[in-house]
Formats: C-alpha cells, sequence, structure tokens
C-alpha cells in the first residue's frame, strides 16, 4: 500500500491528526504522509492504520473523518496509538516543525550536542532546610 | 564446537557484568565476557542530529520489541502490565539509562524483620558498604553528603548537577510541606573525570548519547580497567546454553558467533550477567535429564519474583517556562519522604518520587513524562500549553516479590537464531496499586504548593520495565532461593548470577549502584573460595 490513493488516504487521515492552525502548519503541507512512508520504523504503523480506513476516507467531509478515526481508535487503540506516535514523530522531527517551535517557545531547533545548554551550577544552599532534619533512614536491625 | 579454557566466562557485558569482570582479572584470574551485542560508537550517536527524537522513538527506542536491532532478542509482554526495557551492547542497558544512581537504603535489605513482608537479604547494607563506595569511584558520582534520608557515606567523587526551574520551585514547596528531599545522586560528570570523559554540557538527552562521556555507561567506565586487566570480550556472541558434565557442574557456555555459528567456550566458573529476563531465559533454556526444569532450579524458582519498579507519573504543568529540556532529561531532585514503612498510610512499605525534567517536542507529543497529547483540533493548543512548561515527579515504588510474577520461555516467539524468547507475566497487587495512588496524591499536592497551574496524573507507565531484578533469588535455604549469599548456586556450584536476578527485595530505589556492589561482592568471594571451584590459587 504505498500507491497515490493509499499515500492520499494516509495523508487526509494525518490531517484530522494534525490539522494546523494559526501557528502550526496542517501535516499534508509539511509532506508527513512521504516522511512516513519513507521511514522504516514509522511506515509500518502508518499503513496499517491507513489499511483499517475505508478506501472512501479522503472523499468524506471533515466532521466523518473525525468519525471515522475516532472509531478506529475505539476498535484498535493499540494500533491507533502507534500510529498517533509515528505521526506526531515525524510531524515534530520536520525542520519546518521545528522551526515553528522554535520561534513560539525559545527551545533551539538544533541538535542537543555538541552545543548543549548553559545552567548555573548547582547551589549547595538550596539544601538549607532538609540538610537540617534529622537522620530519617531506618538502620539495619540487628546492628542498630 | 572447540574453544578455550578460562578461569571464569561471564555472559553479558553491562553493569554487572563489566564490573565483575574487572574485579576478576584484576586479581589474575583468565577471564572471557561474551556480549550478544556489540560497542556503541559515539561518533554518530542520535543527540548529534536533528532528528534525534526520531531516533528515540525507533532505532534507539528502549523496547526491544519497538526497536527491533538485529542483536536484539524480543520479549513475549502479552501478559505483562510493564514493558521490558533493555538494550544489548557492550554497556548493557547503562547505554540507555537515567544514570540515577540512588544506594538502597539499610531497611531496603530487610523488610521482613522490619516489616513482614517478602524476606531479608542474606546480607546487609554494611556487607556492600564499601562495594558501594568503591563503585561511586570508578563510575564517577555526583552528589552531596548530609542526606537525612540516608546513612552517611565517604563524600561523592563530584560535586551535584546542575538543577533547573522546575526543581527551584518544587523543591522550595518540599520545604513548604516539611518533606525530605535531596539532590539525586547521579552517574554523571559535573565536572571532567575519569579517562576521556568531559562535564556534562546540560544537553536533555542522555538516552540518545552522550559524546561529551559524561553520563557514566558500562562501556566507557568499567569496561577500559577491564580490557587493561586482561579481559577478553567476544561481542556478537549469543549464548544458547549453559554446558554441563556428568556430576551436573558447568562446563562453559554454547553460543552463536557473528556468522551464526554455534560455538563452546569452556570455563572453570561461569558468571552470568544478562539481566533479570535474559538470565532467567538462559537457564531455562539449559535443560538436560538431571535438569529439566533448567539449570539451578531444584527449588523451582528460576524466573520468579520477577520486580519491577511500579511507576506513577506526575506531571505539573506552570505558566511560566520551566527549560525543563536543558539538563540531564531524568535526574535533579529526589524525595524520600514516604519510603519507609508507615501503616497508616494504607500500605506496606513505600515509594520514592524522582522529580525529572522535561522532553523536546516529540517526547512532549508521544507522553515521554505526560500522557500522549490529544489528536485533533485540540492538539496544538495542548502542545503549546505543555511544551517547555512542565515538570514530573515519578512515583517509583517498591515492587514486592510474588512467585506467580515471572519469566518463562516463551511458546510462540523466537529471537533471529531460532532461540526461545523471554516471556513475562507480570500484574501489580493491591498494595502496589495503593502506594502508586498515595504517591499521586502526593506529588499533586507538591505541584499545587510549588505553582502550577495543572496537574496531570498518570496510573502507570507502561513503559518503565528497566529495572528486572528478582528472577534468581539470593538465600542461605536452597528450597527457597536460586543463589546463596555469594551469589553462586545452591545446585551448580561453579555457576553464578551477579545480576539483578539475584535480589531479593527491589526496594523503590534505581538498582545499578546495588547490581554493581552485588556484582563486586560476589567477585571477591570467588576469589576468596576459588579453589573449591577450581580455579587455580
Amino acid at each position: 500500500m504505498t500507491g497515490p490513493l493509499p499515500q492520499r488516504l494516509l495523508s487526509a487521515a494525518l490531517d484530522v491528526l494534525l490539522p494546523g492552525d494559526a501557528t502550526f502548519p496542517v501535516a499534508s503541507t509539511v509532506g508527513l504522509a512521504t516522511r512516513l512512508l519513507d521511514h522504516p520504523g514509522l511506515a509500518e504503523p502508518a499503513l496499517a492504520a491507513a489499511a483499517r480506513l475505508d478506501d472512501g476516507f479522503a472523499d468524506l467531509d471533515a466532521a466523518a473523518r473525525i468519525e471515522a478515526m475516532a472509531a478506529l481508535e475505539r476498535a484498535e487503540p493499540t494500533l491507533f496509538g502507534r500510529f498517533v506516535v509515528a505521526a506526531y514523530s515525524g510531524y515534530y522531527s520536520t525542520p519546518a516543525v521545528l522551526e515553528v517551535v522554535e520561534r513560539t517557545s525559545g527551545y533551539a531547533a538544533r541538535p542537543p550536542q555538541p552545543e548543549g545548554y548553559d545552567l548555573p551550577p548547582f547551589d549547595p544552599a538550596m539544601l538549607a532546610v532538609p540538610a537540617s532534619r534529622p537522620p530519617s533512614y531506618r538502620p539495619t536491625p540487628e546492628r542498630s | 564446537m572447540s574453544g578455550p579454557q578460562d578461569d571464569v566466562v561471564i555472559v553479558g557485558a553491562g553493569a554487572s557484568g563489566a564490573a565483575a569482570a574487572w574485579r576478576l582479572a584484576q586479581a589474575g584470574l583468565k577471564v572471557t565476557c561474551l556480549e550478544q551485542g556489540d560497542w556503541v560508537s559515539y561518533a554518530d550517536v542520535p543527540s548529534l542530529r536533528t532528528d534525534w527524537e526520531l531516533a528515540r522513538q525507533t532505532t534507539h527506542h528502549a523496547s526491544p520489541n519497538i526497536r527491533r536491532a538485529p542483536v536484539d532478542y524480543p520479549v513475549d509482554d502479552t501478559e505483562a502490565a510493564i514493558k521490558p526495557l533493555l538494550y544489548n551492547a557492550v554497556g548493557g542497558s547503562t547505554i540507555l539509562w537515567g544514570a540515577h544512581f540512588p544506594r538502597f537504603r539499610p531497611s531496603d535489605f530487610k523488610v521482613k524483620t522490619l516489616d513482614g513482608v517478602a524476606d531479608d537479604w542474606p546480607i546487609a547494607y554494611e556487607d556492600l558498604a564499601a562495594y558501594y563506595e568503591e563503585n561511586d569511584r570508578i563510575v564517577g558520582v555526583a552528589g552531596l553528603n548530609g542526606d537525612p534520608g540516608n546513612p552517611p557515606r565517604e563524600p561523592r567523587p563530584m560535586a551535584p548537577i546542575s538543577a533547573f526551574r522546575g526543581a527551584d520551585r518544587v523543591a522550595a514547596a518540599f520545604d513548604r510541606l516539611g518533606w525530605h528531599w535531596w539532590v539525586s545522586d547521579v552517574a554523571i560528570n559535573s565536572r571532567p573525570y575519569g579517562e576521556g570523559r568531559g562535564a556534562c554540557n546540560n544537553c536533555g538527552p542522555c538516552d540518545v548519547g552522550c559524546p561529551v562521556k559524561a553520563r557514566a555507561s558500562a562501556d566507557i567506565t568499567y569496561w577500559p580497567l577491564a580490557l587493561a586487566a586482561g579481559v577478553r570480550l567476544v561481542t556478537n556472541a549469543r549464548v544458547f546454553e549453559i554446558e554441563t558434565d556428568r556430576l551436573g557442574r558447568a562446563t562453559g557456555v554454547a553460543y552463536y558467533d557473528a556468522a551464526g555459528q554455534a560455538r563452546r567456550h569452556r570455563a572453570a566458573v561461569v558468571i552470568l550477567a544478562a539481566n533479570g529476563l535474559g538470565t532467567a531465559r538462559l537457564l531455562h533454556l539449559s535443560r538436560s535429564a538431571r535438569a529439566p526444569n533448567g539449570i539451578a532450579n531444584s527449588s523451582g524458582l528460576v524466573g520468579r519474583n520477577l520486580m519491577h519498579h511500579p511507576t506513577g507519573m506526575v506531571t505539573g504543568v506552570f505558566d511560566e517556562p520551566i527549560e525543563g529540556y536543558k539538563g540531564p532529561y531524568a535526574t535533579s531532585i529526589k524525595s524520600q519522604q514516604f519510603y519507609e514503612t508507615d501503616l497508616s498510610r494504607g500500605f506496606v512499605r513505600g515509594y520514592q518520587m524522582q522529580l525529572v525534567r522535561s522532553n523536546g517536542p516529540v517526547g512532549t507529543a508521544v507522553g515521554g513524562y505526560q500522557p500522549r497529547l490529544p489528536w485533533g483540533a485540540g492538539h496544538h493548543a495542548a502542545f503549546r500549553r505543555v511544551f517547555n512548561h512542565t515538570a514530573s515527579l515519578t512515583v517509583t515504588t517498591e515492587d514486592l516479590p510474588r512467585p506467580e510474577n515471572r519469566v518463562v520461555l516463551s511458546d510462540t516467539l523466537k529471537d533471529a537464531w531460532g532461540i526461545p524468547a523471554p516471556k513475562m507475566i507480570y500484574s501489580l497487587d493491591q498494595n502496589t496499586k495503593d502506594m502508586i495512588q498515595h504517591g499521586i496524591g502526593s506529588a499533586t499536592r507538591a505541584f499545587r504548593e510549588a505553582g502550577a497551574s495543572d496537574v496531570i496524573a498518570e496510573d502507570l507507565v507502561a513503559y518503565a520495565g528497566f529495572h528486572l531484578l528478582g528472577t534468581a533469588k539470593m538465600g542461605d535455604d536452597p528450597s527457597t532461593s536460586v543463589v546463596d549469599r555469594f551469589c553462586r548456586s545452591h545446585d551448580v556450584p561453579n555457576l553464578m548470577v551477579v545480576d539483578g536476578s539475584v535480589f531479593v527485595t527491589a526496594a523503590a530505589l534505581n538498582p545499578t549502584p546495588t547490581i554493581q556492589a552485588v556484582a563486586l561482592y560476589a567477585a571477591d568471594a570467588l576469589l576468596r573460595d576459588r579453589r573449591s571451584v577450581g580455579v587455580a590459587a
């Protein structure tokens, strides 16, 4: 199931999951269906979920698509959950989406390494209150 | 099949196998370690790539059933409420871990005496104390002395790692509530420590590769020392049987090499260090006319008493940015306010709360700490609400041993070489469920006190099965335990288990420091008694 018709169905399903809004793009505008189908770890759950939808899914109106997806989630929650994880994983690792995340949150859309982040050293003064407490552990009984 | 003769062959190159191998080789024994996986490369780890979170969900997922790497074996988890997480490589599951490094408390070893449940360990905290200290120095531990919740000890090798905004808020809340808390002990460098290991640069996801080598793992701590001491390490070696002679003594192991060729490795002593899942599997696989239910299993307890650390998760959502993606994702501070038994709470034993930071965009959406975000029209608003605005408290409970929780061989699943996969059968009892609910209440109260505008709770994290314990229990009575107090099989005197399988109880704490301390302790016992098992003095 990798021809144009299934891909159109999958794309429609992904747009139901990730419809976009004034800030974030809808899934199809970042090519999410193609991204999933091209990734060995994401294609299988995507195709499996799409295969459970009717061939005419992409031609349904918006409300009917949502209901069809909700019905699939109720009927096969594990499969649907894997599909959602694949969709989110592909979407939020797409450079175009990461750019939005960076612009709206300050999170750096770059790899964690090698740059890392600056944080102040731990301040031991934080521990003043708990350090003043008496021991709260129970010692080994035969040696107490 | 043919192979050399060694003093010791160790199965598994993870936290315990590495520690035991180093100790024994340093004392002059001829040691070979067989590891199912291979070395991991630090040159191309996912943390260096923009798609690191995609790798975390696929190729570097902690579940072998999702990762499905060629070196993995599948695990039948169809009857397990908690799913197994492990890694097959030199370094074992420390390759993926969050590096929490707490010691067990003295009471954790004596729960029968103190609380009337389960069994006491045949050893005490004091028997392991010196090994904990030595292990801390080799691994490299960051923390601070003075914790009133734990016995005094030598100073940690390093000062604590950096806190974060969420820790500032929650620590102050703990103080206002009058609850115990302390900075977590972690196996993460807060300054350069160890050969070629730098200081943590707070990149966040310790589980997808630390090219700085600040986060400890057995491949960069013990293994360089073990190899220098002369250990021979064979990777891509898939052990499928412990071999015995006509007297029932272990003679070595049989394994498939990287090319799929069956080989035999003979040794005077066989040591299993393949975790509570892999070790039980191998003992079950090693059946003979003498041992029809698997080797070392006259007690019938091999595979039984499987323990995890059942975990509830509570997330506080703050109005202001928390920047929890900065700093080691799984570690900061802990509270052991509800650790020791207080029957007025409605359960026996207790739990720890660990404050964890937060995830990147994918981890936030799929539910790394807080539950998975909804799909559809409300998704993007939900993402904006929680991303960069959360911290989470794990509610990590003690998991008392029950024989019905067990590891058996799967009737349906096999690995790539046709070896039966292990099957986990595991459920939670009411005591554990009650502990989790109490912990969720405590964590919710803490977050409210800390100023969180919303609190989200998850009763049980399914993908929390990193700690695989108890399946070859230690004890003095051969009818109620698998190995003795020195980790030697009651049935087969030259067969040892040095991983978490030997745990009598699980405590409510991350087990790796105790696993490694036990491995060092057991190795010293073998060195002391080596003549009795055919190892030349």
